[in-house]
């Protein structure tokens, strides 16, 4: 318990731990002090001196070093002029005064000094409505002004700090906020201050400009509307909109969002989101989206979506009505037998994949997982605890990251990592390349690709980093896809699994294994019995396929054949992909956004999400749908209540034992305090009141020994001389399905690369940006060359998801 | 009282009556004959242009929020010299009043910034149905003062930014 | 097929007398849809030929959930519900209110304010009682009256227009002061009516004051005894007729009215006779008042300088940073009253016009509750008519003089 201390502010005695700022205890005890340059998550500055408070302290006698008491009390001493409550910690005895005439005037003049170059746009700035300095200005500004119009500083407006973010120079209040975000929180300090005085801006220090994937949270935290983002400029006024809470689909973090939806003209009388905001949740993202989370919503308005059922009919795709879709697709998989195969993905919600492993069951057929990554079975055994908090991790912790970019997979794991590093734990990184983490991390291990496995066993060996790992207090591992395919990801797994065993970080709160799958409910896939096939094409070929929530056509030429093969394909959807044209049967499905249900994060903590928008067209839930053909099927899935779904789900998984929707949707106080009157303090953040979600207990804290499988590892591929071996990697902006409609993040998402050494570039004859088909079996696509020297020189790094069918590591040709 | 005191009150009052039988009416014979309305009547709304053809409007939406009745409806888009609508960067690209909804009690007019929403003379209003009730902007957009000051035009790049102008203290 | 409910005595059994179960009385419908009703009111009579043995309101036809839509709403958006309460006496409607959030947040009015105030609710007092008069005796067969009160109404209402830019729903009085200030024409418009005014009121008590018809249906009609009145929450008028001298412009004096010297007309007989009186008195009073405050009027701003509370004027929003930041969120969001309740009184035409208003600390009033003069006073009915005539009734109650928009809301 540290060390605790009382103080009095505006005559009211509040006892807080030791080092709190005098701004952050007001708050707790639920006093406004108001501040622009503080935030609670960042350090103090003092820079804008809107926090002017009287601060007294009891007075000490200088000769017996004694305090002086005064009619039994102690002395307070109050300083001559004001002092800022954000950077003054907590002391015993402090008496703090807010509402004194001193202060008021005090706070008062700050204002009409920050009003005096402020542009008068409040009329056609975004921020207008949920504006800090607005809100200050009326509670603490004054009413008439007193400066002369024509001499406000002009300064460019509309500035673009990259394509996403738009800065107006002269609404900034330069507040730092800003650059101190992107150099304490997320790490890359790609903004700063340039000029002086009356003329200081804000510049991006990157090319392209402010290239970080954390931009968007600069907007929330803005204190004035100098900070916009492109994609909901002008979109609406904040009172215009309806909030609902959402989880983010984009990556296995789970971020909790929230939507904010309007009725628009622009698009054609429907409802549709109009900006996807962070909600706090400070066990999961804390108030931070990374930038796809936040851009890439625009797939569920998009004019792509499925929105009837159809039938092919003659060579084409004709409309058809839900009974004939169904019945023509349960029909095929009856017959099909042992044939009946459903191919899903972590796309869909726990609910709809318990529907689908039931159908499969009861159908005697089997269903696969799409994914390249394995391990999701060892997560269950070893995965963290519940009760895991990132944000606890700190000094005598460690956290390792195998074969994983964090920053590229799941940013906001590499933000609150990154913290914990900050914090003092022990941050091991271990890739065969260098990533952004590595800045962060204590120590860094580089492997050669195909050498992961062996990179994890080596710390059974006594070194330095495994005596760190192993005497840790508290142990986490994330393993990802970096250059590996279903059988590495596995084999590192579980190499994984048994490292954290036998250092005994397993079974306990923030401990455990964690996977960086590919997509946001893999997890939950696993949780409900699906698993990957590693050679997907024969498991297709020749059966009755049911793809739901998947474009394997898209991704790969091999599984597009396999499918030509296939005796039957009913594809469930919510875009048109290359997938529904060649099915035989298009179910068009909800997307989250128009309907509730759950994820599992990568933690393993179950999250709740609730619809946002009305559906498109004639759209229904998965779950639904695959009830409709079990019903037909004479199979009984329930098909209308998807709360029921998941009570039956958590009746028959013992990991999801005592879980209800009511129970994810308990929410707990928070700290700090963000949104609704709070803007000014904590940001433009939403309140969750919604549910913080549950984490699944693993079965390691369950009790009882956990024997961890053994996974039979393929040869290791390595790099010939002469040839070139490409691994795959992963890639934040990709052309993901549910990416590629955001048009915004078109110049992020960029074209097909392949990262080349110098060396292997120089024998290949090509240069940085040259255009070069690479191709391997069976494969082949145009490429644009990246040269990086970190990695060695007989390997080609091919992002996945980019148009290459890349799921593993193969010997390539480039030319 | 006396027998005549009744009849004498009556007389009395009948008397009046009668006396307005030749003093001028004060009917008007509406609708040949129309009374003008006060300079602060509060009527059809009008979206103002400046005098060289711009629009007011600039698409902040601080009418529909002060509207009591909900009857304003305000998206708004990216203004730029090329195609420019309003002076500034933004201007409303739908904006539509619902005639029914409206009570015309002029909150829209005291909360533009811009002096592009005001209520004018006309009360003369009927609707068939509920939809013909809307109006949209084209209705509601006063016209041009000659056909070369249209909007959308092309102007003179970085001329027209100062989005919320220097207004008058309304003095009707 | 729509159903059609069968009304039965049985509904009404604890409301009339036993003699009405027998079917001795008969019960008849004075129904919501009748000219002499002043309103959507249902009076339930229960006759014994022409005499009335007990007359049962129900009301609740013109209720529109005013109180809870002003809790929905910002306080300065509120305000245009107010003007549609008592409908005959809006601008006075629109003063209550102003008081009453001026009372909570604690707000100054300047003086000319204050001045005007007064002249245009009493010009609106004038115009409700112009209606009254027209209506009483065009309920009681004076058709004319009616036409010559319109005519004169006529020039009230051109005044309001020449103000506020409307007729009725003016909505001028906000809370700080005005909306803007009166044009040049005002001063003009009111002089005329004053010049005007004083020999019409004497026309129409030519017409009806010694009227024997009019002295035959209504003196010693609806005897509201003193007692009665009190008991009952009567204000106004009525109550004033009764012999109660309780005006709350002298008792309480709100907006400056204790500058301005005035009678409050009192009678003690209380039948229908004195409330007709009494109403043609007050023309004359405050007409008084109107010609003292026009001749008062202090030259001086007419909106509080508190932009706090108060958007700024125009001028201000295109150059000063800080008005359009308080213009925009005051106009957005509204201004925050604190955690306080309280209560404000005006005299209207009818009688007390009360509102309580309810602070939260937030934008919008916790509850609103309209204290209306027209609710008490109808609440008297049952009373006084017993005994009369159904002819009689119309006449006691065009006396009494109800708005249902004020009873009903």
């Amino acid at each position: 318990m540290s060390k605790q201390v009382t103080l009095t502010i505006d005559g009211k005695q509040i006892t807080v731990p030791d080092g709190t700022l005098v701004a952050d205890a007001a708050k707790l005890a639920g006093i406004d002090i108001p501040v622009f340059c503080h935030h609670p998550k960042l350090e103090p500055v003092g820079m804008c001196r809107m926090c002017l408070v009287e601060i007294g302290r009891p007075m000490f006698d200088r000769a017996t070093g004694q305090i002086v008491m005064e009619n039994g009390q102690p002395k307070i001493q109050f300083m001559p002029k004001l002092e800022t409550a954000c950077t003054n910690p907590v002391s015993e005895g402090m008496v703090v005064l807010t509402q004194t005439a001193k202060a008021k005037e005090g706070q008062k003049g700050t204002v009409e000094f920050l009003l005096t170059s402020h542009p008068l746009d409040c009329p056609i700035c975004d921020k207008g409505g949920e504006c800090p300095l607005q809100n200050l200005t009326m509670e603490h500004g004054p009413g008439k002004s007193r400066f002369i119009y024509d001499e406000k500083l002009h300064l460019d407006k509309q500035v673009p700090l990259g394509e996403l973010i738009w800065l107006d120079r002269e609404r900034c209040i330069q507040c730092a906020r800003c650059i101190r975000f992107q150099d304490e929180i997320a790490g890359e300090a790609v903004l700063g201050f340039d000029e002086r005085g009356r003329n200081t801006q804000i510049v991006s220090l990157s090319d392209p400009g402010f290239d970080s994937v954390f931009s968007g949270n600069t907007t929330d935290i803005c204190p004035v509307g100098a900070l916009t983002t492109a994609d909901f400029r002008f979109g609406a006024r904040p009172w215009e909109l309806k909030a609902q809470a959402s989880i983010c689909t984009q990556c296995p973090v789970g971020c909790n969002t929230t939507l904010n939806t309007r009725r628009e003209a622009k698009a054609g009388g429907d409802i549709v989101i109009k900006r996807v905001m962070p909600r706090q949740n400070e066990e999961v993202n804390e108030i931070w989206l990374c930038d796809k989370g936040r851009f890439a919503h625009h797939y569920v308005g998009s004019k792509k979506r499925l929105a009837r059922p159809q039938i092919r009919k003659d060579e084409k795709l004709a409309r058809a009505s839900w009974d004939a879709a169904t019945k023509l697709a349960a029909e095929n998989f009856s017959a099909s037998k042992k044939d009946f195969v459903i191919l899903a993905s972590g796309r869909l919600a726990n609910e709809d994949l318990f529907n689908l492993k039931s159908l499969a069951d009861h159908a005697g057929g089997r269903a696969i997982l799409y994914s390249d990554m394995g391990g999701g079975d060892l997560t269950a055994l070893v995965g963290v605890g519940a009760g895991t908090n990132l944000g606890k991790l700190g000094e005598g912790d460690a956290i390792l990251v195998v074969a994983s970019d964090l920053y590229e997979e799941a940013p906001i794991w590499y933000l609150r990592v990154k913290q914990a590093a900050d914090r003092g734990a022990a941050l091991i990184v271990a890739n065969p390349r260098e990533t952004k983490l590595d800045k962060f991390a204590k120590f860094s291990i580089r492997y050669s690709y195909g050498d992961e496995v062996k990179a994890v066993n080596d710390f059974g060996k006594k070194s330095k980093i495994s005596d760190e790992f192993a005497k840790a207090k508290n142990a986490i591992v994330f393993f990802g896809s970096e250059g590996l395919g279903l059988n590495g990801t596995s084999a590192v797994a579980s190499a994984c699994a048994d490292l954290l065993k036998e250092t005994g970080h397993i079974g306990r709160a923030s401990n455990g294994l964690i996977g960086v799958w590919q997509r946001a409910n893999d997890q939950g896939a696993w949780e409900v019995g699906l698993q990957p096939e590693e050679d997907l094409a024969k498991a297709l070929k020749g059966k009755a396929v049911y793809i739901v929530g998947t474009d394997p056509v898209g991704d790969d030429p091999k599984l597009a054949k396999a499918l030509e093969g296939a005796e039957f394909v009913a594809v469930q959807d919510i875009l048109e992909t290359a997938t529904t044209e060649i099915a035989d049967v298009v179910l068009p499905a909800q997307a989250f956004s128009e309907r509730e249900g759950t994820f599992t994060s990568g933690e393993r903590r179950v999250q709740r999400f609730y619809a946002a928008v009305p559906p498109t067209g004639d759209s229904k839930p998965d779950f639904v749908i695959t009830s409709m053909i079990a019903k037909q099927m004479n199979i009984v899935l329930e098909g209308t209540s998807v709360s029921v779904v998941f009570d039956i789900l958590a009746n028959s998984i013992e990991a999801f034992t005592d879980l209800s929707y009511a129970k994810l949707a308990e929410v707990r106080p928070q700290w700090p305090i963000v949104g609704r009157g709070d803007v000014y303090y904590g940001g433009t953040t939403y309140e969750n009141k919604h549910g913080l979600g549950v984490q699944l207990v693993p079965a390691a804290q369950v009790g009882g020994t956990v024997r961890i499988p053994k996974v039979k590892k393929e040869a290791v591929l390595r790099p010939k001389e002469k040839e070139l071996l490409a691994v795959p990697v992963n890639k934040l902006y990709d052309r993901g399905v549910t990416v590629s409609p955001a048009e915004l993040l078109d110049e992020r998402v960029g074209e097909a690369t392949v990262s080349l050494h110098p060396e292997a570039a120089e024998r290949l004859g090509v240069e940085a940006g040259a255009r070069v088909k690479i191709s391997f079996d069976g494969v082949s696509g145009e490429a644009v060359v990246k040269i990086d020297d970190t990695i060695s020189a007989g390997v080609a790094l091919v992002p996945r998801s980019m148009g290459i069918a890349i799921k593993e590591p193969v010997a390539a040709k480039v030319k | 009282m006396s027998v005549l005191e009744p009849v004498v009150e009556l007389v009395r009052g009948l008397g009046q009556t009668f006396r307005y039988l030749f003093d001028r009416p004060v009917t008007y014979q509406y609708p040949e004959q129309k009374r003008e309305v006060r300079p602060r009547f509060r009527g059809r709304h009008v979206l103002k242009r400046y005098d060289n053809g711009l629009e007011k409007c600039i698409g902040c939406s601080l009418c529909a929020a002060a509207c009591p009745a909900d009857a304003i409806f305000v998206e708004a888009s990216e203004n730029t010299d090329e195609k420019r609508f309003s002076p500034g960067e933004r201007y409303a690209s739908t904006y539509e009043i619902n005639m029914l909804r409206c009570i015309y009690c002029g909150f829209c007019e005291d909360a533009c910034p811009t002096e592009a929403i005001v209520l004018g003379d006309n009360y003369e209003l009927s609707f068939t149905d509920r939809r013909s009730a809307i109006y949209p902007k084209e209705m509601l957009l006063e016209p041009v003062p000659t056909v070369d000051m249209t909007t959308p035009r092309k102007v003179e790049t970085g001329v027209y930014k100062r989005s919320v102008p220097e207004m008058k203290d309304p003095t009707d | 097929m729509a159903q059609i409910e069968e009304v039965s005595i049985e509904q009404y059994k604890h409301l009339v007398s036993e003699r009405a179960l027998t079917g001795e009385t008969m019960l008849l419908n004075m129904g919501p849809q009748h000219p002499s009703t002043h309103g959507v009111l249902r009076l339930l009579l229960e006759l014994d030929g022409e005499v009335i043995v007990n007359a049962i309101p129900d009301i609740g036809f013109l209720h529109t959930g005013v109180e809870k839509n002003m809790e929905a709403k910002t306080y300065q958006k509120a305000e245009v519900m107010c003007d549609r309460l008592d409908y005959m006496n809006t601008v006075g409607n629109n003063l209550s209110y102003c008081l009453a959030v001026e009372k909570l947040v604690d707000l100054d009015v300047p003086e000319r304010a204050q001045a005007i105030r007064v002249v245009l609710t009493e010009l609106q007092r004038i115009a409700s009682h112009l209606v009254w008069v027209g209506t009483f005796g065009l309920d009681l067969a004076a058709m004319s009256m009616f036409l010559y009160a319109f005519r004169e109404r006529e020039l009230i209402l051109d005044i309001l227009e020449l103000c506020s830019g409307q007729r009725m729903m003016t909505t001028y009085i906000r809370p700080g002061g005005l909306w803007r200030d009166v044009p040049v024409e005002f001063e003009a418009a009111v002089r005329n009516f004053i010049k005007i005014f004083p020999k019409r009121v004497d026309e129409y008590e030519n017409l009806l004051t010694k009227n024997p018809i009019f002295l035959d249906r209504l003196l010693g009609i609806g005897k509201l005894t003193k007692e009665t009145a009190l008991s009952h929450g009567v204000t106004g008028p009525s109550l004033r007729a009764s012999g109660v001298n309780w005006d709350l412009r002298k008792a309480r004096p709100y907006s400056g009215y204790e500058q301005y010297d005035f009678n409050v007309p009192v009678r003690t007989e209380g039948d229908t006779y004195a409330r007709y009186l009494v109403r043609i008195q007050e023309f004359r009073e405050s007409l008084k008042i109107v010609e003292q405050a026009l001749n008062k009027l202090p030259m001086g701003p007419v909106r509080s300088d508190n932009r706090k509370f108060v958007p700024p004027p125009r001028s201000e929003i295109g150059v000063s940073m800080e008005s359009l930041i308080h213009h925009f969120k005051l106009w957005t969001e509204g201004f925050p009253a604190p955690k306080a309740s309280i209560y404000s009184a005006v005299e209207s035409p009818r009688g007390e016009l009360g509102v309580y208003l309810e602070g939260d600390g937030g934008p919008k009033p916790y509850r609103v509750h309209w204290r209306t003069p027209s609710f008490d006073n109808l609440s008297v009915i049952p009373k006084i008519v017993k005994g009369h005539l159904v002819a009689d009734l119309v006449g006691i109650l065009a006396s009494i003089d109800i708005v249902l928009g004020d009873i009903d809301r």
